[in-house]
């Protein structure tokens, strides 16, 4: 048995993955015979509300919008998808954003907050890899990003309102520009002009 | 009396009632060290030296992981190992088990499978990160809210000892996490222990599951459970070769409870004469 295949096997356990959905091996038989499946569920739903409160305390923005209970079933949605396994974000905020805006039905709007909140996340680090948000263009790697958005809104609100129905949003082209300027991040937006 | 160190975690600094300064400055002529974890640059590893008044510090690794998933991983060693430089820290440690998902530190680390292979993996891991530093390293004994594998978490340890030569960390609290989770005994998990090589005891704060009575939570901000400080009392008994014991304090701990809880360690400590070693 290798180690390595040993505690991928208990980690998909432990987050998302029934014992079921693992392929056949050796070591599925040895972890399926050294668990207690039913204290299995017990531990996996444990970490995967841990993992949404401490998501939800390291949020800057979207947590302003989003309470503990509601995000809830976002976090088990992503933990239980296999993109959850994909590391497509450079920070683990940034990964739950990404799922967030590109494999869910949230609010547009949210979406729009969330891939701030992503790219926030990541601008915060000295993690230099390459943005998942393909779409965007990437203007200063690790210094600024930006992306277009159907809506618009003023960033600034961001951090003093709690609802997305208070940020005035309006339904215009634009791009919003998250810049890293020494320790500090600043977001800006543009109304693209025709 | 100055029995006791306090554990703190550097990313949790603004979580308390008071500023992580004040924090510090009035507890750190009661304590006989800091074990501190979390530092991620030089700016904050300058910034909690300066607090520190040159009280011995422990550095508490973190995703040094050679039972993680992917091994011990090298590049956070170097980075972490910079820091122990700079703090001068007495010994570094870090919990055995598994830190990452992939790329992504996970909040609540996991004990490892307990099993032959990754008992392995774990002695060429140690082995290998001594061979890089020059202070020494102590493993940590991990929390066990669920366990896979088949070997013992005692054993694994004796091994892991027996290989590496390493000393160790006993945290009370996760031992006693193992035991509820085993219906074992706390005394006859500790007797399958390398306690000769016990060099620090962590105790924290925490509670058992009210419905999932197999499941500790090591919460590090509730009181210390009655049945851990008995096991505090029975561990600093049976390791000759302790030097310091933590008290690990976590996200918003009050205050008012820490400083209880230090007083508390403190007189077990007087009752038992033990008295810190740096």
């Amino acid at each position: 048995m290798k180690a390595y295949t040993l505690q991928q096997i208990y980690l998909q356990l432990l987050y998302s993955k029934e014992i079921s959905d693992i392929p056949e091996s050796l070591e599925k038989k040895y972890i399926a015979e050294t668990i207690n499946t039913d204290r299995l569920k017990i531990e996996r739903s444990a970490r995967i509300r841990n993992l949404r409160s401490v998501l939800h305390t390291d949020m800057r923005l979207l947590s302003r919008y989003i309470d503990k209970v509601s995000l809830l079933p976002y976090i088990e949605l992503y933990c239980t998808s296999n993109f959850f396994w994909l590391f497509r974000g450079r920070t683990l905020i940034e990964d739950l954003c990404v799922f967030l805006v590109k494999n869910t039905d949230m609010h547009p709007y949210m979406k729009v907050i969330a891939q701030i909140e992503g790219i926030f996340s990541a601008l915060s680090t000295e993690i230099l890899k390459l943005s998942p948000w393909g779409e965007n263009s990437i203007n200063t790697p690790n210094k600024m990003e930006s992306f277009s958005s159907s809506f618009i809104f003023d960033p600034a609100k961001l951090i003093h309102e709690n609802s997305i129905f208070s940020l005035n949003v309006k339904n215009k082209q634009g791009k919003f520009y998250i810049i890293r300027e020494s320790k500090n991040l600043r977001i800006t937006v543009t109304e693209k002009t025709i | 009396m100055k029995n006791i160190g306090i554990g703190i975690d550097y990313q949790h600094r603004n979580s308390y009632e008071i500023t992580f300064e004040e924090l510090i400055t009035n507890l750190i002529d009661c304590l006989s060290h800091l074990s501190i974890v979390g530092l991620t640059n030089e700016r904050e590893v300058q910034k909690f030296l300066s607090l520190s008044k040159k009280t011995p510090i422990i550095h508490h690794l973190t995703n040094i992981a050679p039972a993680g998933v992917e091994g011990l991983n090298i590049v956070e060693l170097e980075k972490q190992y910079n820091f122990t430089k700079k703090l001068k820290a007495r010994w570094c440690v870090e919990d055995i088990g598994i830190w990452n998902i992939g790329p992504y530190n996970i909040p609540y680390f996991s004990p490892p499978v307990l099993c032959e292979p990754v008992l392995e993996q774990t002695i060429n891991g140690i082995n290998l990160l001594q061979s890089k530093i020059s202070v020494p390293f102590l493993a940590e004994v991990p929390s066990c809210s669920f366990v896979a594998g088949n070997m013992d978490l005692g054993i694994f340890f004796q091994n892991l000892v027996k290989e590496t030569n390493c000393s160790i960390v006993l945290d009370v609290s996760h031992i006693y996490s193992y035991a509820i989770y085993c219906d074992e005994s706390c005394v006859d998990i500790l007797k399958r222990f390398p306690l000769s090589s016990v060099k620090e005891i962590h105790i924290a704060g925490g509670s058992v599951h009210p419905i999932h009575k197999w499941r500790y939570r090591d919460t590090h901000n509730e009181p210390i459970m009655s049945e851990i400080l008995e096991l505090l009392k029975i561990s600093i008994k049976q390791c000759p070769s302790l030097q310091a014991i933590t008290y690990e304090i976590g996200i918003g701990s009050p205050i008012y409870l820490i400083q209880d809880e230090i007083t508390l360690l403190n007189n077990i400590c007087d009752e038992l004469y033990f008295t810190p070693n740096f």
